[in-house]
């Protein structure tokens, strides 16, 4: 029962953290008022949630993606067409702009995923280029000039606000949301399949999984996370064009699951939180002494972490004596096997 | 139930361009039991296996699991069919602990594992009877070659598998080593696993093995039990007599 009772604490523990960590983004908009900084916020918000469907792609599949920004927007001119053409609702839009997203990519994709090695890469930018190509040709989806979303007065069931807060709420939520499910996945039979195909293809035909058809859900599922940053990023911004989709933007989505670590969930928001208002912060204060500088600033930092955190900073914190000393002190997390076999017991409790 | 094979390899053969790697190569494995295949590197051993669990196509022949044509089956559909395997170069899925290494196993297969808990029940069975109990939080990378070809065995056992392909288990392993591999070996076949070994340790061909199939430049020179093949003059001149530092005996 000692046990029973070390668990009860870490867990209690943990959720106090947990909630300490929520309460302070949710308390941000009503002590910060500048719409600038909240304005970065929402940024890291939808920039974090891009990295994490890339993260189920490449971080835990091992299929690298330079394509996100194509699927993102997809996703936003799927949605924003459709409002501006038949006057849906936004929130239907979006639903219908991952939908588009997904099935687009299946279609795309199934090829590519029947070989191995980098053709998935390849196709991923060609992909991109060739999206943004016909958008740019073509008069339906506006040529180079883009689309706009309908201006109005405030209002939830049209997603359009004047004030930054409330897309900082939906950013916010939409961010933890999906951590919520790539968390579920990654404990799922599905993400010990993508990370058996991660590690060993054939390894993984070994114990009989299919890796096509894994990687095919994964790449749906992935695109259709980035089509609905596509529906954020449209409505919040209300214009989109095809610069959107440009190769720069893809490897920008790359960036903070990599800096935060690849291997973990949570890596994508730790890197965004970081790799964000720092990039911004480079640009707001360097960029007037010399232009292009805080790009090169950007770039030195980037090789710095890449070269002596090749794991990510998660990678490096998981290792660290500061993680001992915070789960020894602060959460008081008792040892694996105490952790095992409670949660066995747990396991039993609910079969019974 | 001794008299039909539970595997049966018709005239099989592999070319890769020029090269023919297994030539019209014949043989059946009987239910139950456990057969070794010996023969010089480069004789074809990993081919053969690798045609018959469904990882090269092979370019003529058929193969048959139970009476029924497994020729053109995919690698992954194997488990399904109640058939594991093991990996000369040892694929662990490095960046997991041995215990997830062991439930992604129980997730997939004939019989896979409905939820987590009966997922990580069936990874800890595993994990008791293949030794590896105590080592089941540390990274499967961070392990020694001993332990990562438990593992590689462990992960096909999770899968429940009826017949077992296990190529070059020993390899590397000290005698002391061998000898509990060989332990494990002979309890995995009591519990009712028919297995096919690829083995260069000649001591533990011997001491396994009701029958050993002998293969030399992709083709079957011999097959009988372990005394009769190494008595067979042509064995002893092609395999025993010229490569010695294979033997170990």
């Amino acid at each position: 029962m000692n046990s029973k009772k070390a668990v009860h604490t870490y867990r209690r523990n943990l959720a106090i953290v947990i909630g300490l960590i929520l309460l302070i983004f949710a308390m941000i908009p009503i002590m910060v008022k500048s719409p600038y900084i909240l304005n970065i916020f929402v940024l890291v918000f939808y920039m974090s949630t891009l990295s994490m469907a890339w993260n189920l792609l490449g971080g835990m599949t091992g299929q690298n993606s330079l394509g996100h920004a194509a699927y993102m927007g997809l996703g936003a001119y799927a949605c924003c067409l459709l409002v501006v053409k038949t006057g849906a609702n936004p929130w239907l839009a979006g639903i219908f702009g991952m939908v588009v997203v997904g099935l687009v990519a299946g279609i795309v994709f199934y090829p590519c995923f029947i070989l191995r090695g980098p053709y998935f890469t390849l196709v991923s930018i060609a992909f991109g280029e060739s999206i943004r190509q016909v958008i740019i040709n073509s008069a339906f989806f506006g040529r180079a000039s883009g689309v706009g979303l309908p201006f109005g007065s405030d209002s939830f069931i049209n997603f359009r606000f004047t004030s930054k807060v409330p897309y900082y709420y939906v950013g916010l939520i939409m961010m933890i949301g999906v951590y919520v499910v790539m968390k579920k996945i990654d404990r799922s039979k599905m993400g010990f399949a993508l990370k058996t195909i991660r590690e060993d293809e054939d390894a993984a035909a070994a114990i009989g999984i299919n890796p096509t058809r894994y990687k095919i859900m994964a790449v749906v599922i992935s695109a259709m996370v980035a089509g609905l940053v596509g529906f954020f990023y449209a409505s919040y911004i209300r214009y989109i064009d095809p610069e959107l989709m440009i190769q720069a933007k893809s490897t920008e989505s790359v960036l903070p699951a990599v800096v935060g670590g690849a291997a973990y969930v949570e890596g994508p928001i730790v890197g965004g939180l970081i790799m964000i208002p720092l990039s911004e912060y480079l640009r707001a204060n360097f960029s007037s002494i010399l232009p292009g500088i805080n790009m090169l600033m950007y770039a030195v930092m980037l090789l710095l972490v890449i070269r002596f955190r090749p794991t990510g900073i998660l990678g490096w914190y998981m290792n660290s004596k500061t993680k001992k000393f915070v789960d020894e002190k602060i959460l008081r997390k008792p040892s694996l096997e105490v952790l095992e076999e409670v949660e066995m017991m747990e396991y039993r409790k609910r079969e019974a | 139930m001794a008299e039909s094979p539970i595997i049966e390899v018709k005239n099989i053969t592999k070319r890769f361009k020029g090269l023919t790697a297994v030539n019209n190569v014949s043989f059946s494995v009987r239910e139950g039991g456990i057969t070794g295949m010996i023969g010089p590197n480069g004789a074809g051993k990993s081919t053969t296996f690798n045609m018959i669990c469904g990882y090269y196509p092979p370019t003529e022949g058929k193969i048959f699991y139970k009476g029924q044509d497994i020729t053109d089956k995919k690698a992954y559909e194997y488990t399904n069919m109640k058939i594991a395997r093991t990996f000369q170069i040892m694929k662990p899925l490095k960046n997991l602990s041995v215990l997830d290494n062991v439930v992604a196993s129980s997730y997939f297969g004939h019989a896979a594992a409905k939820n987590v808990k009966e997922a990580r029940e069936r990874a800890m069975e595993v994990l008791q009877f293949t030794g590896l109990y105590e080592k089941r939080h540390v990274l499967s990378k961070d392990m020694g070659t001993p332990d990562q070809k438990r593992l590689e065995m462990a992960r096909a056992l999770a899968t429940r598998p009826k017949m077992l392909f296990l190529d070059e288990n020993m390899a590397g392993l000290n005698p002391a080593e061998t000898e509990e591999a060989i332990g494990l070996i002979r309890r995995i076949n009591e519990s009712g696993v028919t297995i096919l070994l690829i083995e260069h340790i000649m001591k533990a061909v011997v001491s396994l093995c009701e029958e050993v199939i002998v293969l030399h430049h992709g083709e079957k020179i011999a097959e009988g039990t372990p005394e009769q093949v190494m008595n067979d003059p042509y064995v002893m001149e092609v395999y025993l007599g010229t490569k010695k530092e294979d033997t170990h005996a």
